[in-house]
């Protein structure tokens, strides 16, 4: 199972099984595809020397810059943990370390990693863009309702159907994130001051539709 | 030395640039106003001719580590009037872009060739442009920004529901898009800038190229604002302009004497530029299309994460001029939004806004991209702002009907539980029975929909007539020796596809 020689027919069964499938593009800086890259998927364990991460299964890309990675149950499988916290690792031929991926709990059984090599440039003392901007949001769009005539009772009614959308926004939105279970963002909030890796992380639902 | 110049104090960026410190002007054989799909390809292909140029662009200088993929930083950052941009009635919503590359850093990326019957109206019209031309210029740009069709294994969640359901109705003619990406990192998040820079925006092709050929002269102004050409006679002698700040404020002037003048803000601000300096009065601004956009919500009992991948993948053309539909018809489009734009069309508001929000991951969406008449018009208010009227017709009702219900069905068929439709008196359907109903609210009450547009055309009309057409046939205003106006806005008809 962990050099994917028994891969079953299709992904979309996997969670009727204990397989898990893991697949994946490797990219650049130019956005070239890398070929001949090693990819190692790792079960995050707690502590270090006493319970070291599960290796789950290498993989090296082809001339696409494309890998497969496909893991049992029994990989990873402890008393503490019935799903795996997956994350990568990813060494050029010469065996130096190119990107290591956050870990994260799956529990669909489908993942799939988008990679672009290389780290950009950091700097602390880049001002930050981003202060105020939900203010100058919330006043761009309460401008544009006040130029109109808000005494058209018909426009008034849109336009309050609009700023609340907004206010929600403000309002609900790390609610929304948690509850709602968006997983949208895998970018630090300020790329230019936080290191980081450049990796695109789907844990894939798998539909109930033929594929 | 070529550069970028704007306000902020910016470090590390990876083409020259420097802070602009007090009032500019600048002497240039052209001068370029705004930095989209035209203005960039036009600056770069400039400089490659040895001519000195200048190139103003309203919005900021912002590089793929900037895009920091959240809604709400985003969108002020890189979005005209941080999306707050409505035709007059606030039914439309119009999306378009305010940075360094214009709209073509927050769009989505898709492109189709000019339609075969678009070209053929057009030339009807009175646009003399042969077919050797459209094709030489549109295979070059093409190679430019990497077009390249989207593969199967790029396909997300939502675009294979799509899929899915486009076979199971029986329909014919549907397809992956092509894009101008380069190995996708598929981030769903095109639309807040793309952080990864496998997108093909205007700033990683040809702005980059023009600023980094050792023989471009070429200035780029950022949050530099043009807002009056001055002109005596018919030679355009000047293009004066503000820098202003991320809060409003008005910090340096800029002038700019150019020996020719090329307008390429965009619909909308193009002519808001003209109408402004008293140019082509009576004439500019008229004409509008804006592609209409109604989107139809599926949500399913099972989660589908559509924001998960490619957010416009795959399209049905049965009933579009991309399959040979003279006159209006539609593309249906698979699309996701990020969730504040999302929540923006969500024809409901309060406690059901929010409960509808929560089912975010359970969405498969898809829209109805409709090929409309001219019935626009942008004018200049009472403060100087642009302000777009702009009315749906029966031909735009009926084909916002006819996709509305295509997409409905689709998502019932595929077990959709209810639909969310763009209509606030109708906004939710439990069953395909109460489909006829939403098509009687869409029809009999249109203003009761909530609609987006991404693709502003025309208000300066190309065409042979003086009388009633802006520009003519080499995008040259008609009256001026030296001024042109070359983007959207000067397409005689709405395209009815995608071009980014």
């Amino acid at each position: 199972m962990k050099d994917g020689s028994s891969i079953p027919a299709k992904f979309s069964n996997l969670s009727q099984h204990s397989y898990y499938g893991i697949t994946g593009r490797i990219r650049d800086e130019n956005n070239l595809p890398v070929e001949g890259c090693i990819v190692q998927a790792f079960d995050k364990d707690l502590g270090i020397f006493l319970n070291p991460d599960d290796p789950l299964g290498k993989a090296i890309t082809d001339e696409e810059g494309a890998f497969e990675i496909i893991f049992d149950k029994a990989d990873f499988e402890d008393w503490f943990e019935g799903s795996p916290d997956v994350y990568l690792k990813v060494w050029d031929q010469d065996g130096k370390i190119l990107v290591i991926t956050d870990e994260k709990e799956n529990n669909t059984h489908k993942m799939d990693f988008q990679i672009k090599l290389g780290k950009g440039t950091t700097n602390p003392i880049e001002p930050d863009l981003y202060a105020s901007n939900l203010s100058r949001m919330i006043l761009a769009f309460n401008a544009t309702f006040n130029i109109e005539s808000l005494s058209n009772s018909d426009i008034r009614t849109v336009a309050e159907v609009l700023f609340r959308a907004v206010n929600s926004w403000v309002i609900y939105r790390d609610e929304l994130a948690s509850y709602a279970g968006y997983d949208g963002i895998q970018v630090p909030s300020h790329p230019r001051r936080v290191e980081h890796y450049h990796v695109t992380r789907w844990d894939k639902p798998v539909l109930p539709i033929e594929e | 030395m070529n550069a970028i110049y704007g306000l902020d104090r910016l470090r590390s960026r990876k083409e020259h640039y420097l802070t602009v410190e007090g009032d500019v002007l600048e002497h240039c054989d052209i001068c370029v106003i705004g930095s989209g799909a035209a203005g960039a390809v036009l600056a770069k292909k400039l400089c490659d001719f040895s001519k000195s140029v200048v190139l103003l662009e309203r919005g900021g200088y912002f590089e793929g580590e900037d895009m920091n993929q959240r809604d709400e930083d985003m969108i002020p950052l890189l979005w005209k009037n941080c999306a707050a941009n409505f035709t007059s009635d606030l039914r439309i919503a119009i999306s378009q872009g305010s940075c360094l590359g214009g709209s073509t850093v927050i769009n989505d990326a898709v492109c189709f060739p000019l339609p075969d019957i678009v070209r053929r109206q057009w030339r009807d019209l009175g646009v003399k442009i042969s077919d050797e031309e459209w094709t030489r210029a549109t295979s070059e740009v093409s190679d430019s920004i990497h077009i390249a069709a989207v593969r199967e294994d790029e396909l997300s969640s939502n675009s294979l529901m799509f899929r899915k359901g486009c076979e199971l109705m029986g329909y014919s003619k549907h397809h992956p898009n092509s894009r101008n990406c380069f190995n996708c990192m598929q981030c769903g998040l095109c639309h807040l800038g793309c952080h990864y820079e496998t997108k093909q925006d205007m700033r990683v092709t040809y702005i980059h190229k023009a600023l980094n050929n050792p023989t471009s002269i070429i200035k780029i102004y950022c949050n530099c604002k043009a807002e009056r050409i001055t002109y005596s006679g018919d030679i355009i002698s000047e293009v004066e302009g503000s820098f202003v700040d991320s809060s409003g404020n008005i910090r340096y002037k800029m002038r700019v004497n150019a020996q020719l003048v090329i307008v390429a803000a965009g619909s909308i601000a193009s002519t808001e530029l003209l109408l402004k300096s008293s140019i082509a009065n009576g004439k500019a601004g008229k004409g509008l299309a804006l592609h209409p956009v109604p989107f139809v919500l599926g949500d399913f009992p099972f989660e589908i994460k559509g924001i998960q991948g490619i957010p416009m993948a795959y399209a049905l053309h049965d009933f579009g001029v991309t399959n040979g539909v003279e006159n209006g018809g539609f593309l249906v489009e698979g699309i996701f939004l990020p969730p504040l734009q999302l929540s923006l069309l969500l024809p409901v508001s309060g406690g059901h806004h929010e409960e509808l929000m929560l089912r975010y991951n359970h969405y498969a969406m898809a829209g109805v991209l409709v090929r409309d008449g001219s019935n626009g018009e942008i004018s200049l208010n009472d403060l100087g702002l642009p302000r777009v009227d702009y009315s749906l017709k029966q031909k735009e009702l009926e084909s916002i009907a006819r996709g509305v219900e295509v997409i409905s069905r689709i998502w019932f068929k595929l077990g959709a539980s209810r639909i969310v439709t763009p209509h606030m008196a109708r906004p939710i359907l439990e069953n395909p029975d109460e489909i006829p109903e939403l098509i009687s609210a869409i029809k009999n009450d249109p203003r009761g929909m909530l609609l987006g547009s991404a693709h502003p055309q025309g208000g300066n009309r190309m065409g042979n007539d003086p009388k009633t057409c802006v520009v003519d046939s080499n995008c040259r205003v008609y009256g001026f020796r030296n001024l042109f106006v070359c983007d959207a806005s000067v397409f005689p008809t709405a395209l009815g596809s995608i071009r980014s």
